[in-house]
């Protein structure tokens, strides 16, 4: 509601309105410039992984990315985050998707589909940042691994639901990195971040094992994907020295079961499986759901109405400068109560979708530790492989290919 | 040692992610809008408490924002957007009629409505029926507010600075100017007539000006201030409205309040602040019937009435004037 | 006769292998399908704007934003302002004296300058490079004045954060993601 107009002073002295200008941001180009060195760094690590098996390539594509993707653009806005947007978008028509968003989106997935966990080689800077402070290699014991790589899922279901329900984006809130490459921020994050690299010297990548939502979006493809990474080209000879390299201990070793197990143990496992699941994804389904009002308060205009409420109950307490501002601005009790109860019905829908699928999640981690797949050689879980390249260097069929190349 | 470094990383962790988890379900509010400042900006740096003499003794709402006011004979009439009220003094509505959209003022008098638009005085009667009407006798009038009495109708033009004074039909008189010149940064440019004296405030120069009919100047009083008994920021008085024995009222924005001052400049009191009024910035619209107090903000309307256990400390319970408010 | 039959479990997981690499090809290229026709180029709403009308004045801009000076700074719409001699924005309410003296200004860092124009007018100035973003001058000039004093995202200093720290946090809920051409909403009429 602007003022239609003012009565102009009557300047006699000819004065002139000054004209103003105002800064402009930078370039839309520096937005192309993103997207082209995207694709050209992860075409870098396939190279770097697929063909040379060399760290060193690896290492120099994470320099470039945290110099640039991190400290130049501050690792705003970045493909973890790009999933907020994309949710966004899904759900609310009046939002426009920067169309370089939806590139920092898809192209690591498709990527993910075609090669792997290649984005988070080197080219994702806040992998970059992790792996070029990560010394030593202290391996988490395979149940703490296991239970901590649940987070990723809780993570990004959140995520979602508050995404969809546009309430906040998550992720941001929480980003630790983004205080470091910015270089300023809530000090909070600055020292989650801080604290999340001291232990990145010596534990390999505890942000993208147990906290990226983006990583766990990119394991279910890259476990899929076409073109799967070994650690060498020639034949696996079971020497058994790349297990130790991998900092997040994604390599398998073989596994063979000494006895073939009977039809009829297979069948009753499949009905197990069969029941389990969907009980977990119930089970997660009812606790996250069954608490949709509760995390509806994250939502702001839930948040203003409870505001409302505790001032209207308490009036001799000092009222928050929400209530006075919504006041102030003549607001509508009645309407801000129907959106209440709209947004707590969306909530009711996504925070039921979220629980299920924490739940599907846990349930399928729990069957998948039971379950004992049969393999000849070491190989490499693409799910979990960021493709560092520590392993290529320790496994002697790579070493012994240079040596007859000397000879 | 590898299981035990396990367990403490893997603790940690999950204790800090589950702290998370956990003040999402309880408490998301403090999690996502917490902010440094909780309260809001304060310009004044001390705020004496001020005791209104006056307390409210009824009030009523009105469908629309309150543009304009006045009473007369018992009723207040009020200008929303498109539409003139008229109300009795217990809210009752007594009649109704629309209007053209984009009024300024507006001014009761011997039972007919004037309605000020930005270029033109359209007169009505109590019934809707439209009387009389003229348009300015300028170019580029930015008409504010108006005044009638038995010699004409005076209007205060916000753009070319001047009023304006036009007979009871509706034919130009003439333009006043100020000696000092009129500096009118916004519309806040308000005249009243009252014994045969025309009051109009001067707002960008804080000063209340007092001419004759004929448009000659007779003085002025006011200085510029924040405390009481000046008039504050950049543009007050709003309002100029007399009380029954020719005392003049006056109603500032940015600091709303409402004060007393003589016809010669004297300041008698502060009648209401900005806490009894009902804060905000914006003016408020006051009038006065008898021994009452009419004020209408946003689209409230509060009868205020003296109150002598209240004005104890203040100027006005000290004040000798004979008062027709102070029953 | 059959040749080959699926019978080892590694024949049989690289089958499902292959089927689950079409069938999140699939879901991906269709995802990518259906946002790319959502997605838009220039139009798309990447910066972050105050709308001065809602801008109630909190004061959260100086403290909020994530920069260590924050990228929220004070604009002047000439065209609205009075040009008065004892200015809203300038002044101190409780002020005595009107001269250029820094107890009577509002402004905590000397960011307005005034400049005599003619009699009574007076011409007020933003010192960007000053100015904190604290609101104190533009609720000044809001309350007592035209409102010529407004608050507004620098988008130079602006860093587009994907979701605006004061954004989450303003009062009247003004601030919101627009497309460049909307981002500069400005008070002046021509």
């Amino acid at each position: 509601m602007c003022e239609a107009r003012f009565p102009k002073p009557d300047f006699t002295s000819g004065y002139q309105y000054p004209d103003i200008e105002h800064g402009v941001p930078l370039e839309w180009l520096w937005n192309v410039v993103d997207i082209v060195l995207l694709i050209a760094l992860m075409g870098v690590v396939v190279w770097a992984a697929y063909k040379r098996r060399s760290r060193s390539v690896i290492l120099g594509v994470s320099v470039v990315s945290v110099a640039y993707f991190g400290f130049f653009r501050s690792g705003c806005v970045c493909s973890v985050g790009s999933i907020q947007n994309v949710v966004l978008a899904l759900t609310d028509s009046s939002y426009h998707l920067p169309w370089y968003v939806l590139c920092l989106f898809i192209i690591p997935i498709l990527a993910a589909v075609l090669f792997g966990r290649v984005f988070c080689a080197g080219v994702c800077p806040l992998g970059a940042l992790q792996e070029l402070v990560n010394v030593k290699n202290f391996r988490l014991t395979r149940a703490v691994s296991a239970a901590l790589s649940v987070i990723p899922w809780v993570y990004l279901a959140f995520a979602i639901l508050y995404a969809a329900t546009r309430s906040q984006f998550l992720i941001c809130r929480f980003d630790p990195f983004v205080g470091i490459f910015r270089l300023g921020g809530d000090l909070g994050m600055i020292v989650f971040g801080v604290s999340l690299l001291l232990l990145s010297v010596f534990v390999g990548r505890p942000f993208c094992q147990f906290l990226c939502p983006y990583g766990a979006l990119l394991s279910v493809f890259s476990s899929f994907s076409w073109k799967k990474l070994s650690i060498t080209s020639k034949t696996c000879i079971n020497c058994a020295l790349c297990i130790k390299s991998c900092p997040v201990d994604a390599i398998h070793s073989p596994q063979t079961s000494k006895t073939k197990e009977s039809r009829s143990a297979g069948v009753k496992r499949v009905i197990l499986f069969a029941v389990l699941l969907p009980v977990f994804t119930l089970c997660g389904a009812l606790l996250v759901g069954g608490q949709s009002d509760a995390l509806s308060s994250a939502h702001k205009s839930v948040y203003l109405y409870h505001l409302i409420q505790e001032q209207q109950a308490n009036p001799e307490m000092e009222m928050p400068l929400e209530v006075e501002t919504f006041h102030a601005l003549g607001g509508d009790i009645e309407a801000l109560q129907a959106e209440v109860t709209e947004v707590q019905h969306q909530y009711a829908i996504y925070a039921y979708l979220a629980g299920a699928l924490i739940g599907f999640v846990i349930g399928l981690k729990l069957l998948r530790l039971s379950v004992k797949r049969s393999r000849k050689t070491y190989e490499i879980d693409t799910a979990r492989c960021t493709m560092c390249g520590r392993c290529f260097s320790y496994c002697p069929q790579n070493t012994v290919k240079k040596d007859e190349k000397a000879l | 040692m590898k299981v035990s470094g396990s367990l403490a990383v893997g603790g940690a962790i999950l204790s800090v992610v589950g702290a998370g988890i956990w003040k999402l379900f309880t408490k998301p509010g403090d999690l996502f809008y917490g902010t440094k400042r909780t309260k809001g900006l304060s310009l004044m740096e001390d705020e004496e408490p001020l005791v209104s003499p006056y307390r409210r003794t009824f009030g009523f709402e009105v469908p629309d924002e309150i543009n304009a006011l006045d009473v007369e004979g018992g009723s207040i009439y009020l200008a929303t957007p498109n539409q003139v009220y008229i109300y009795g003094l217990s809210g009752e509505l007594q009649y109704n009629f629309s209007i053209p959209s984009g009024l300024r003022d507006l001014a009761v008098y011997e039972g007919k409505v004037y309605a000020l638009f930005s270029a033109a005085v359209e007169v009505y009667d109590r019934h809707g029926e439209l009387v009389r009407q003229w348009a300015a006798c300028s170019d580029g009038a930015d008409y504010c507010s108006l005044a009638v009495c038995p010699e004409g109708v005076f209007v205060t033009d916000a753009s070319n600075k001047h009023i304006c004074k036009y007979q009871p039909d509706g034919t130009f008189a003439c333009f006043i100017n100020s000696p000092s010149g009129f500096v009118v940064p916004s519309y806040s440019f308000g005249i009243t007539a009252v014994d045969g004296k025309i009051f109009c405030s001067n707002p960008g120069r804080h000063q209340v000006e007092q001419y004759t009919t004929d448009g000659t100047f007779v003085a002025s009083f006011g200085k510029s201030g924040a405390g009481k008994g000046a008039f504050s920021g950049c543009c007050n008085p709003v309002v100029v409205t007399p009380a029954n024995n020719g005392e003049l009222l006056t109603s500032e924005k940015g600091i709303p309040r409402v004060s007393c001052y003589s016809q010669e400049g004297a300041f008698r009191s502060v009648l209401l602040d900005a806490k009894a009024l009902g804060g905000g910035h914006d003016a408020y619209r006051i009038r006065v019937m008898k021994d009452k107090l009419i004020v209408a903000g946003g689209d409230k309307v509060s009868v205020f009435q003296y109150n002598k256990q209240q004005s104890q400390l203040t100027e006005c319970g000290q004040c000798d004037q004979d008062c027709p408010l102070k029953v | 006769m059959k040749d080959k039959k699926l019978t080892s479990p590694m024949d049989r997981r690289d089958f499902l292998n292959k089927c689950g690499t079409l069938l999140v090809a699939g879901v991906g290229l269709a995802t990518g399908g259906v946002l790319a026709t959502k997605a838009k180029g220039k139009e798309s709403d990447t910066f972050w704007q105050i709308d001065p009308y809602a801008c109630t004045q909190c004061g959260r801009c100086e403290t909020e934003c994530v920069l260590p000076v924050s990228a929220v700074k004070c604009f002047h719409a000439n065209r609205v302002c009075g040009y008065c001699d004892l200015c809203g924005g300038y002044y101190r309410p409780s002020v005595k004296d009107l001269n250029t003296a820094a107890e009577n200004q509002l402004c905590p860092t000397g960011a307005i300058t005034r400049e005599f124009v003619e009699e009574p007018y007076f011409e007020y100035t933003i010192d960007e490079n000053l100015c904190t973003g604290c609101g104190k001058c533009v609720k000044g000039c809001t309350s007592f004045g035209n409102g010529s004093l407004f608050l507004q995202i620098q988008q130079d200093l602006c860093q587009n954060c994907n979701e605006c720290k004061i954004s989450r946090v303003c009062p009247s809920n003004a601030i919101k993601r627009v497309s460049y051409e909307e981002a500069y909403q400005l008070k002046d009429h021509a």
